[in-house]
């Protein structure tokens, strides 16, 4: 396998890939490349300006979290909090 | 560049040094430094707090496939809340995934394909494309529940 580097873009990342599923590499190996490529995928963008948060679809999932912490402390050691910017608009208000 | 949902390119510099070296490494080191990327991004998440590129880069990397979803619901839901569509178009890519693919459960995966394909109508992307024509077939394959 064509060993990574932290230049390596997206798109070659996409072809290792390719061929790591064509030659039948361990599904290990293709889910770290996987893992790689959205991690790179996510990088190479410009940030967003976020100004407009729907109430309801920020809070959605909120309560299975909760109880994930219940659950799993160890997901979650990091003090549970809600999304830290605050609501400015819903979208009914757009 | 930043995240598109703001965490700066420096941080996430070394979200993506680890992400190389899981890749490059044994399958020991490997471990180890899948341990680091999860300890740097909760890390992370004090500084930034909940958002969608953390909390989806932990469930690529988690092993539990019933915590991975409920992540990735939870980024999910967050990316769309505040217009990240990028952010929306990866998670709901692994959903799918993930549904089809480890739980083979076709009403699931159908649900999360529709998401990929709506994204896609935002977001011009030929990998999430083709990648979303291998699942469609994918999913057909499968069982009703």
């Amino acid at each position: 396998m064509v060993v990574q580097s932290r230049k390596t873009p997206a798109q070659q990342i996409q072809e290792v890939l390719k061929k790591a599923k064509d030659s039948g590499l361990s599904p290990e190996t293709i889910k770290k490349l996987k893992g790689l490529h959205k991690v790179v995928k996510r990088g190479g963008t410009v940030g967003i300006v976020i100004d407009l948060i729907d109430v309801d679809e920020a809070n959605a999932g909120e309560e299975e979290m909760l109880k994930l912490r219940l659950e799993k402390p160890d997901a979650c050691r990091y003090d549970w909090s809600p999304y830290q910017v605050p609501p400015t608009k819903s979208k009914s208000s757009r | 560049m930043a995240t598109p949902d703001g965490i700066s390119a420096d941080d996430w510099e070394r979200v993506h040094e680890l992400a190389v070296d899981i890749v490059n490494a044994d399958e020991d080191d490997s471990e180890a430094y899948r341990t680091r990327l999860l300890d740097y991004l909760y890390r992370l998440e004090e500084k930034y707090g909940e958002l969608p590129s953390i909390l989806a880069t932990r469930a690529d990397y988690i092993n539990d496939l019933r915590l991975k979803e409920r992540l990735l619901t939870r980024a999910h839901g967050l990316a769309m809340a505040h217009g990240d569509d990028r952010n929306a178009l990866y998670i709901a890519h692994s959903l799918a995934e993930l549904s089809i693919e480890e739980f083979r459960d076709a009403k699931e995966g159908h649900k999360w394909l529709e998401r990929v394909r709506q994204h896609l109508v935002q977001i011009e992307d030929s990998w999430f494309a083709a990648e979303y024509e291998r699942l469609h077939h994918a999913v057909q394959q499968l069982p009703p529940k």
